[in-house]
């Protein structure tokens, strides 16, 4: 695959690269570093990718460690010597979580979506809205069948439990 | 099953991030660097002729300064090492660098076959259900490494590695991934050149979440994208068993509650610790909540130096009768790994308006710290 057609692709995708990076971390500004950092990584890689069929599946990857790198960056740190030196603390993560839901652009299917674990997100967006097999999400994420179909599982009843109250029916 | 309501109505792409993605890819495009491969191999070629002058002030220096250890003051294990604290000394033991004998280890190897049937495909490949065209490619292009230095306690496969003088092909690169260790699937958390252009490969394999291993040999595979596939086994004697898994035991705190302790494993590099609270009385949520806010993990000798960090915070559930529970995982570094007992202390701290931490106000809580015996 050539960089240009690389480039397309990344262009054509460039809702299901929020879409997923949404579903591991919160903040747009996080999202955006992670879909940066994936696209240069993907480029500089590019050579590495042998069969063009695969390349959303890889680029997808690629975003996916991006993400779970910035994730655990910024997961709280903890120097415990009595000065509290610490690089986010847990009150500073509620308030950048609950910012969430000042926000009018987003549908209540996303503010129950936050109710769920990030696993449990990312699987739900990978089956249902990119459209990926469960043996596909069990390839991209590195986890077994049985891991993929239990998210899933879980992340659908809590869903379904929680759209019920607001009365949606995207869960049958 | 694709549900196109699901994706119309999850979250709109904001027209930034649409700007933002294609002047990313543009720059990209734009860009002079054709790949990393590429560059990789230029730099080779214009450093070749410094490189060998390099290398015999290197090979001069080594000699003067190996029987002083300050080689090994500076490989990087040991700068790794040097990080866990209190624990260092006992790292140090576990650290194997002579490779030289075939006894100690088996070197990297790099499979001379072209081709494949599915069945003797390496591992690695098959766990990704790869096309045996491409894995053979792969491994017909990929340069071997020899292993330089190894750690492993359990919790944690550290080692470096250099790329052999007769590579071809491009260099180990692409974003980390994971490893197989003795068959079993584990996280690769880093794999990198270091310094860049030296051909000198650290990596880290997080083997938290393997069950636990067993022998005196470890095999590792390792996967690095889309397709390199590298392998090598080491002797490695009684390393494995430095990590100590707990039984899962409950700890009473009387009119309180208890705090059953489901996982808890201990190792020269982490501890990690898995509780399920179950707190009684008024200030159950507030002692709850003060658990994820700050924590002091203290030794049996009163150290408490450990840094720590959540690997998951479940919430809060009140259940009908009134006890207040919650699920916690958290690990540590530089945690006595010899320690008699684990401490934990908790701590509370007053919010302003915005719900933001007021400095100074903390309290560490010892009256409701936690002692779980470790031996």
């Amino acid at each position: 695959m050539d960089r240009e057609e690389f480039g397309q692709l990344i262009i054509d995708n460039t809702d299901s690269l929020y879409r997923i990076s949404k579903a591991i971390l919160k903040n747009d500004t996080e999202c955006e570093d992670a879909v940066q950092e994936a696209i240069v990584c993907g480029f500089a890689n590019l050579y590495q990718l042998k069969k063009k069929r695969y390349a959303k599946t890889w680029l997808i990857r690629i975003l996916i460690n991006e993400c779970y790198k910035i994730l655990n960056h910024s997961k709280k740190i903890q120097t415990v010597d009595g000065t509290f030196e610490h690089t986010m603390s847990d009150v500073e993560i509620c308030a950048s979580a609950e910012e969430v839901y000042f926000r009018d652009d987003y549908s209540e299917l996303y503010y129950a979506m936050q109710h769920l674990t990030e696993e449990q997100r990312l699987a739900i967006v990978l089956h249902y809205m990119e459209g990926y097999s469960v043996m596909e999400i069990a390839r991209i994420t590195k986890v077994s069948l049985g891991t993929v179909k239990s998210r899933l599982a879980r992340g659908r009843n809590k869903l379904k439990e929680i759209l019920k109250k607001v009365e949606y029916d995207y869960v049958g | 099953m694709l549900d196109e309501r699901w994706k119309d109505e999850y979250v709109k792409t904001p027209e930034h991030f649409r700007r933002l993605v294609m002047n990313t890819v543009d720059m990209q495009l734009r860009s002079d660097i054709v790949d990393e491969g590429c560059v990789k191999q230029r730099r080779h070629i214009e450093w070749k002729g410094y490189l060998r002058v390099a290398v015999s002030c290197c090979l001069i220096l080594l000699v003067v300064l190996a029987g002083t250890g300050i080689v090994a003051k500076y490989d990087s294990i040991y700068k790794w090492i040097g990080s866990l604290g209190v624990n260092q000394k006992h790292a140090e033991e576990l650290l194997i660098t002579d490779f030289t004998t075939e006894a100690a280890t088996e070197e990297f190897k790099k499979e001379e076959t072209t081709e494949f049937t599915a069945d003797e495909m390496p591992a690695i490949f098959k766990l990704y259900d790869l096309d045996p065209e491409i894995a053979a490619e792969a491994v017909r292009k990929t340069p071997s490494l020899e292993l330089e230095s190894l750690y492993v306690d359990g919790t944690y496969l550290v080692f470096t590695a250099n790329l052999s003088k007769d590579a071809e092909g491009s260099a180990p690169g692409g974003a980390k991934d994971h490893a197989l260790v003795n068959g079993q699937d584990c996280l690769m958390v880093d794999f990198k050149e270091e310094p860049l252009g030296s051909n000198h490969y650290e990596c880290k394999i997080d083997l938290t979440y393997a069950e636990q291993l067993q022998g005196d040999e470890v095999e590792v595979s390792l996967f690095l994208m889309p397709v390199e596939d590298f392998t090598f086994k080491a002797k490695i004697g009684d390393n494995f068993k430095e990590t100590r898994k707990l039984p899962a035991q409950t700890i009473d705190l009387g009119v309180d509650g208890k705090v059953e302790v489901n996982e808890l494993t201990i190792s020269p590099s982490q501890l990690t610790v898995q509780l399920h609270l179950e707190l009684k009385g008024d200030d159950a949520i507030q002692i709850a909540d003060a658990y994820t806010s700050f924590m002091k993990l203290v030794d049996s000798e009163g150290r408490s130096d450990a840094e720590m960090k959540w690997m998951e915070i479940g919430d809060v559930i009140t259940e009908e009768d009134g006890t207040v529970t919650r699920d916690i995982t958290l690990s540590a570094t530089k945690f006595d790994a010899d320690s008699d007992t684990l401490t934990l202390i908790p701590c509370s701290f007053k919010r302003d308006e915005e719900g933001k931490r007021i400095s100074g106000t903390e309290e560490w809580l010892t009256e409701k710290a936690v002692t779980i015996p470790l031996k």
